[in-house]
């Protein structure tokens, strides 16, 4: 471990050199194979919950005489599986394995991590059937009764604890990147939802402490460990450090410092205060600067290696993923501007952006990382090339044309609701097209989930007959993944590449 | 009705970003912000060095002949 060995912190007996990773491994294995499982079975809920959703704009009489299947009820439900139990347990269960391997030591508090596992899967039980029998607050992307919230906090909380004790027996001095955005979401996310519960809102205020929180549980607690698996896994699968680390650092403190202001750009045309509108408009144009250089950083680091993708599914899902993060943030900080809000405010254009956020960014980077690390933590290889290849067609083309229809539909909505001259049930008529190719898309993603949770049951179960060699989508070339070298840059270990800077 | 809640959400931002401000100057002045070009060479080491991919969990395994041991 010469990492280890050269850093000037190191807290403990740091484990044997040879093993290290593996010693790493199995101490992070029972919680993160928790984490991904029960994110798994949320994801399957919440795809199931959102295609009903989404067919009942086709038809609309379809289910609608038992309360708990009407569309108020189904929609939030899948939004709150979605966010809680999918992105957020595989958020916590990847960065679980990330947070030992980058510290570069066992796991600490495992059991505090299992029993979170635990409270966190009875909260999404008594918060999606609480939503579903009536019992929704009615605040967007909390709808969840806070009855779901008292198993929830604790469970982000023993979290907390996990990682403040593994960090505290770190054995690296030099935090790598990825770390300081882990630790970051695992500082924001308790007390973002901490904030937000307490019983001190009502009518305008709560309506803009919602967006706050709501915009901020997106981009202080789903993105800093999708930002953080892409830092790690792209450099790692292609054999090449990242193009320039201290860009990298710029990043990430400029989106510590500047996205927290940027939630009550939701509310634009709203009944809110001017000046607060402004002041969150404002920060939301200077996150284009943090997009700018992570989309650099990243683009620098794979340009060179693209035929890889052709190979490798973890690179080929985090790319994917990092590459919608570039267009989601831009177009973010673009549409928070007063003139863009007039015409897609109240539209499926929204819809568009947060998918391509919550999936095509956070979700797609999540299937890669598991794709890197199930293997490692189960010591089996995934079972079928084909299905991972199937599952990334049908999530990818997916995503893509939900965002396409919704993005346009959305636009054209928004154009005819200002024009005085088109009637509403004109309007409503327009948007059907869209709508079904939504339905369709959604149903392509869903397809996607059953494979990849298939893909997840053999690899965890260990069926089959035992894979040989790593899981490409075609046999490697020789050389392909040969020699990546650093393409200008120095080679060799930290301690080597200090000590040629020194010189 | 009053906007006096908002201050709890402005008092977060203000505490957030004094926060940040904090921990950005505490760790300048601990040395986290040295030598950031070696930085982004920790995640290799010699038995995973730069101009190697990770992605290949058992190559290592099956040329030791175990085909049980992960390499990565």
């Amino acid at each position: 471990m010469p990492d280890v060995a050269s850093s000037s912190s190191a807290s403990a007996s740091p484990p044997p050199e040879e093993s290290w990773r593996r010693v790493v491994d199995a101490s992070t294995r029972r919680p993160v194979v928790a984490f991904i499982v029960s994110a798994t079975v949320w994801l399957l809920i919440g795809s199931l919950l959102a295609l009903i959703a989404s067919f009942k704009f086709q038809f609309p009489d379809w289910w609608t005489q038992q309360p708990w299947l009407t569309f108020g009820r189904i929609r939030p439900a899948h939004l709150n599986t979605v966010i809680y139990g999918w992105i957020s347990m595989a958020g916590v269960g990847v960065g679980t394995w990330l947070w030992a391997r980058l510290l570069k030591t066992e796991l600490r508090g495992q059991w505090l991590l299992l029993l979170s596992v635990a409270l966190w899967n009875v909260g999404m039980v008594v918060g999606t059937i609480g939503i579903l029998a009536g019992y929704s607050r009615s605040i967007e992307w909390v709808e969840m009764p806070y009855a779901a919230f008292a198993f929830i906090v604790p469970a982000l909380l023993l979290v907390v604890v996990s990682f403040v004790q593994t960090l505290r027996k770190r054995h690296v001095h030099h935090l790598y990147i990825s770390v300081w955005y882990l630790g970051a979401a695992i500082l924001w996310g308790p007390f973002l939802l901490i904030a937000f519960l307490l019983p001190i809102y009502s009518g305008v205020p709560e309506a803009t402490a919602n967006w706050w929180y709501a915009h901020n549980i997106l981009g202080l607690w789903i993105t800093p460990p999708g930002l953080a698996a892409a830092y790690y896994f792209i450099p790692k699968v292609i054999g090449r450090p990242v193009y320039s680390y201290h860009l990298s650092y710029l990043g990430f403190w400029t989106l510590a410092l500047f996205y927290n202001w940027a939630g009550v750009h939701h509310l634009v045309g709203g009944p809110v205060p001017q000046w607060l509108e402004t002041v969150s408009i404002t920060f939301s144009a200077m996150m284009i600067i943090p997009v700018i250089v992570v989309a650099v950083n990243h683009h620098m680091t794979i340009i060179g290696h693209f035929k890889k993708l052709k190979y490798s599914p973890t690179l080929r899902f985090v790319v994917f993923g990092a590459m919608s993060y570039t267009t989601v943030s831009l177009q973010g900080s673009l549409q928070s501007f007063r003139y863009w809000q007039e015409v897609t405010h109240f539209t499926h254009y929204t819809i568009a952006h947060s998918h391509l956020g919550v999936y095509a960014f956070a979700t797609m980077i999540a299937f890669g990382s598991i794709y890197y690390i199930m293997p490692r933590v189960t010591k089996w290889e995934w079972g079928s090339p084909r299905l991972v290849s199937l599952h990334f067609w049908t999530t990818g083309l997916g995503v893509g044309a939900y965002f396409t229809a919704l993005t346009i539909g959305g636009v054209l909505q928004g154009f005819q609701m200002l024009d005085p001259d088109v009637a509403f049930l004109t309007v409503v008529e327009n948007t059907k097209p869209w709508l079904v190719v939504r339905s369709v898309s959604g149903t392509l993603m869903t397809i996607g989930h059953f494979v990849f949770a298939y893909l997840l049951y053999r690899i965890v179960t260990q069926s089959g007959t035992r894979p040989e060699g790593p899981t490409y989508f075609y046999p490697v070339p020789e050389g392909t993944f040969e020699a990546a070298g650093g393409n200008g840059q120095p080679t060799g270990t930290a301690r080597e590449v200090e000590a040629e800077s020194d010189r | 009705m009053t906007y006096l809640p908002l201050l709890a959400v402005l008092l977060v931002l203000v505490i957030g970003a004094a926060t940040t401000l904090t921990v950005l100057f505490y760790a300048g002045s601990h040395g986290y912000f040295r030598n950031l070009k070696s930085g982004a060479y920790v995640i290799f080491d010699e038995d995973e060095p730069v101009g190697e991919p990770q992605d290949q969990f058992f190559r290592e395994a099956e040329s030791d002949g175990d085909s049980s041991a992960p390499a990565a």
